[in-house]
């Protein structure tokens, strides 16, 4: 087998099953390919020798890239953080346990944006990773060399996490699917976090078959999450249904109002159309607050960061810049290790949350919180799932953002709700922009019905092409 | 809207050190971020509950079983500095 | 000269006697070699999340029902951020608006009842260590389960403070809560002290005294602190909010000399644990443990044993040993002689053991029955001994012991007056001065009968005999 890039993951699991294929060769396969394509900057490392075990599953064999914030034991970590830059994970994040039981093989980490914070990958201390629909414009953020990865075929499928977006919106930007799972659904053991009622890990795919065996793999409870849910694991390789007979399908009228690019509205009642000829019902819905959600969210989020972020001291890992005194190498240390975007959301968090601010800003955006999940609740009563753009725009130049992060922020407004409601949302490959580039839509469903998710986006891809479609590579 | 001087107490708060010119771009920058975040004060929640997280009802506890974990030299191995089994830092005065 | 009235309350931490850390599964032993019992978990690694440890909730909850609190059935921890070299993740999993415990009581021996403001759950810190040009870092202690019991306003003196953490120990220690040891660091105090006008509703500027090392130390910080605080009034001073650390060397609190900063501890609820639930279950199965407390169970020794006050207090120090006491009676109806027998040999093996009750497998059933054969004069004092030795940590059957090792009094006249000739035969010298009306002069002679039977032989007897012989 010479080229692997237009199979499935699971595609090459079959031939490796068959022993058409090698699991060596095919690592060797990615792995040269990653190195032929570095101007890319979507690996913070790969490894010689992938990391894996001898366990077994549909996916064995298949190599795999992790996002640098999710712990690998023996590896570096870093963030893409200076503060971090030569820190070695001492232990397996779950879900890297559960990759090796099944058989994956983990073949390098991928860069992001500093701790995750940011919708471009322009943040990372290791320089952004450029989109390779378009070299001059960025993959999206913070999962961003997890997405240009796997949509440059340079590995099978990645892992990334999602705190606001961060594997859906750099998804939508690549072409490619991101799946965040409901909050509960997979450990965070192991996720070094950012907003800790808000992160999720979850699978960046190119198509659903891959991200329904992934997440068979990486969901179910775990005993050193106690914010793991506790139910029943469910197969979801079963969702694999083309069929969406009566699916009720909501359209939120607040994510069509202002602001969104006149390109991805159309793709998105293209999707529409689509599923309604499929037997679906197109249903207008509410989410009125919709508009409060950004701001609930940078508040939330900025305010579990500040604290979670404290522990970047350079007292027990990490970067200790050299001082006199003990409140020198917290001040020092912190200040170079840390990047601008991370300085902003520690400041913005440990303000929120400082005496006199707290009601005004934390409690307040906590109770904001619940009228969002509320709208969901109440509209879930009516429908199945929620469609909706990923990103009001398609993927932005490098640098064109960088100076204005309140813009920055606000190209999160429709990924940001599900996770203030702990729902599962997936983006799906939808169309092209004249320019090329790709476009993302929206799926989210109600808690912990990630199977509706995966019917709908299953049933949508075997409809079209779009997710087959691979950028040309320099 | 934090001036320079809120800047330096929350710089102080959170441990990271700026420099007179950096205070007053971050001050600049957040009162814009807090000038859009004000927008949550539109709204009337004085009788809404604060929303913790997705979900709080588990009651995941842990058996009282003591362990090794058997990482402590790679711990010690990714400090800074270390003297022996210890963290070693500069002289704490209490 | 003025009047004043002192205001205390006592905020005390203690440690909570579980296998594990709160939140990972590290040990609790720290007398272990410096960061030994560490893991990512307790060391703030990038990535760990908190799991809680269900035994300190369990024990937290029997000190909050032993303090009559109220226990809200809902809690959730909070983060309280602030930044110090034994606090790994530079926030401290705390409680904050929802603590375990609220509007308890604790009745002092003087039937003085301090009022108990709240109990809650926390994980400690580590450990620093100060050398000459710098410090070091031990974690073994950080994230033990810790207890903070927060007393109201409501101790007057400073011996009330005193008995308050005295009474406070004693049932912790008896419910087997914690240890309460204040010198290995299992209980900690820290003191406020105000001092207001006599009678005046207005509280004066209240002084928070720290490094208190016993509870000693802590009486004498606040009489000091009494005595500097109403001197400063009465000149005409102020005193002010500040917090002063007591010199136990040079007797005297001096205010803390690092830069006291504004406390800005930005509680926020911890988003890595979810509510806990306090199942009823969980009540029920603690409020075994805290029927009856150490004060009322003294109370209840005196009256219906008729023990001495002191023997009574070491028997209530440790649960285990009034269990033990009342078993024992139960089977062989002598309290004197049961409580006497545990006061005495019985400890002194225990005491022996380095984890003490535990290894202690002797059933109190078959303890009795050795109170019972020494005081029916089938083993003298060194066989009894001998036979607790030989069954305390495996509880062998107490008759086949005594047969097998031969251990039962010879007390019959035949068997020891061929014995008690021979020892007048032998020892001329002590025949000649008791003759001569040295009477205490037998004694050596009954100690030799003893040792001829290795210590079996009913003393008593043997000098019974001798001195029938002797007169003869």
């Amino acid at each position: 087998m010479d080229n692997l890039t237009g199979l499935t993951g699971i595609q090459i699991a079959q031939n490796i099953k068959n022993s058409k294929l090698s699991e060596k060769d095919a690592c060797s396969f990615f792995r040269e390919r990653i190195n032929n394509n570095t101007s890319l900057n979507a690996f913070v490392e790969s490894y010689e020798v992938p990391i894996g075990a001898d366990g077994d599953s549909s996916l064995k064999g298949v190599p795999i890239a992790i996002k640098d914030n999710i712990c690998i034991k023996g590896k570096k970590i870093t963030c893409a953080s200076k503060i971090l830059s030569s820190h070695t994970a001492v232990y397996d994040a779950t879900v890297i346990t559960k990759l090796k039981n099944a058989g994956l093989k983990i073949i390098g980490t991928t860069n992001m944006d500093e701790f995750a914070f940011g919708s471009s990958t322009e943040s990372s201390c290791y320089g952004v990773t450029k989109n390779p629909w378009d070299m001059q414009r960025v993959p999206g953020g913070s999962s961003g060399g997890s997405a240009a990865a796997v949509a440059a075929r340079l590995v099978p499928f990645a892992l990334g996490s999602d705190t606001g977006g961060s594997i859906r919106q750099p998804a939508s930007f690549c072409g490619i699917v991101g799946f965040k799972p409901s909050y509960g659904r997979v450990s965070r053991y192991g996720l070094i976090a950012f907003g800790s009622s808000l992160d999720q890990i979850g699978p960046l795919t190119t198509n659903f078959t891959d991200c329904a065996h992934l997440l068979n793999i990486i969901c179910g409870f775990d005993e050193h999450d106690s914010t793991s849910a506790p139910i029943e694991k469910k197969d979801f390789s079963k969702s694999l249904i083309e069929d969406v007979t009566g699916l009720r399908v909501g359209m939120p009228r607040q994510y069509f109002a202002k602001g969104i690019d006149e390109e991805i509205k159309n793709a998105i009642l293209g999707v529409s159309r689509l599923l309604k000829e499929k037997g679906a019902a197109i249903v207008d819905i509410d989410l009125p607050h919709t508009e409060y959600a950004v701001a609930t969210y940078y508040i939330i989020g900025s305010s579990e960061a500040s604290s979670n972020l404290q522990r970047f001291d350079g007292i027990k890992y990490g970067l200790r810049e050299s001082a006199s005194g003990l409140m020198d190498i917290y001040k020092n240390s912190r200040r170079a290790g840390f990047g601008d975007e991370s300085k902003r959301r520690i400041f913005l968090g440990t303000y929120s949350l400082s005496s006199g601010y707290y009601d005004a800003y934390y409690v307040r955006a906590l109770k904001v919180r619940t009228l969002i999940k509320k709208d969901f609740d109440d509209a879930f009563k009516k429908i199945d799932v929620i469609l909706t753009p990923t990103s009001p725009t398609a993927a932005f130049k490098i640098g064109e953002k960088a100076t204005d992060p309140l813009s920055m922020y606000l190209s999160d407004i429709y990924t940001i709700s599900a996770n203030l409601a702990g729902l599962p949302a997936v983006s799906l490959p939808c169309g092209f922009t004249k320019n090329n580039l790709p476009i993302g839509a929206q799926l989210i469903a109600k808690e912990f019905d990630e199977e509706t998710l995966i019917r709908a986006g299953y049933s949508y891809q075997c409809a079209t092409d779009y997710h087959k479609r691979m950028p040309e590579l320099k | 809207m934090p001036d320079e001087k809120q800047v330096e107490y929350v710089a102080n708060l959170a441990r990271i050190g700026v420099s007179g010119d950096e205070a007053e771009h971050l001050s600049s920058q957040l009162s814009k971020i807090l000038g859009y975040i004000d927008k949550l004060k539109e709204l009337d929640v004085d009788n809404v509950e604060p929303m913790r997280g997705p979900s709080l009802k588990n009651n995941i506890f842990r058996k009282d079983e003591a362990t090794d974990s058997g990482v402590q030299e790679d711990i010690l191995k990714n400090a800074p500095s270390r003297e022996g089994n210890y963290f070693k830092i500069p002289k704490v005065i209490e | 000269m003025q009047e004043f009235d002192t205001v205390i309350g006592l905020e005390v931490h203690v440690q909570l006697n579980t296998n594990s850390k709160i939140f990972c599964s590290c040990s609790t032993k720290f007398e272990n070699p410096a960061n030994s019992n560490i893991c990512p978990v307790c060391c703030g690694y990038p990535g760990v999340l908190p799991v809680f440890n269900k035994q300190a909730l369990l024990l937290a909850i029997r000190v909050a029902l032993a303090l009559n609190c109220k226990i809200n059935k809902k809690i959730y921890f909070e983060r309280k951020n602030y930044f110090y070299p034994d606090l790994p993740k530079n926030y401290q999993i705390s409680q904050y608006k929802m603590p375990l415990g609220e509007g308890g009581a604790l009745s002092l021996p003087t039937e003085k009842t301090i009022g108990i403001t709240r109990v809650h759950l926390e994980e400690d810190a580590g450990k620093l260590i100060h050398k000459e040009n710098y410090s070091l870092v031990d974690l073994n202690r950080t994230g033990t389960p810790l207890l903070e019991i927060v007393s109201n306003p409501d101790i007057t003196s400073p011996q009330d403070a005193f008995d308050y953490l005295s009474s406070l120990k004693l049932i912790l220690q008896y419910i087997g809560a914690s240890e309460c040891n204040m010198e290995k660091g299992s209980l900690r105090c820290d003191a406020n002290i105000s001092l207001k006008n006599k009678g005046a509703s207005t509280l004066g500027v209240k002084v928070e005294l720290k490094n208190m090392n016993t509870f000693k130390g802590v009486r004498d910080a606040l009489e000091y602190e009494v005595t500097r605080q109403s001197k400063t009034l009465d000149e005409g001073g102020k005193i002010f909010q500040e917090t002063r650390l007591w010199d136990a060397d040079r007797q005297k609190t001096e205010v803390m000399r690092s830069k006291e900063e504004a406390h800005d501890y930005r509680y926020f609820p911890e988003p890595d644990l979810l509510d806990f639930f306090v199942e009823e279950e969980f009540i029920e199965n603690e409020k075994q443990f805290v029927k009856e407390l150490p004060q009322d169970r003294h109370k209840r020794f005196l009256s219906q044993y008729k023990l001495q006050a002191l023997d009574v207090d070491v028997l209530i120090s440790e649960k285990f040993l009034a269990d033990y006491f009342e078993e024992a009676v139960k089977e062989f109806n002598e309290p004197k002689k049961i409580c006497n027998f545990i006061i005495g040999p019985f400890l002194e093996q225990v005491n022996a053991f380095p984890d003490r009750f535990q290894s202690v497998k002797l059933s109190a059933k078959n303890f009795s029955k050795i109170v019972k054969y020494f005081s029916n004069g089938l083993l003298n004092n060194l066989t009894a001994k001998k036979v607790l030795v030989l069954c305390i940590s495996n509880n062998s059957d107490i008759d086949e012991i005594i047969k097998n090792e031969g251990l039962s009094q010879v007390s019959g006249e035949a068997e020891l007056s061929g014995l008690v000739l021979e020892a007048i035969k032998e020892s001329p010298k002590a025949v000649k001065e008791y003759t001569e009306g040295k009477s205490q002069a037998i004694m050596f002679l009954v100690g030799a009968v003893m040792k001829k039977t290795k210590g079996k032989a009913n003393p008593k007897v043997v000098k019974e005999l001798l001195e029938k012989t002797l007169k003869r």
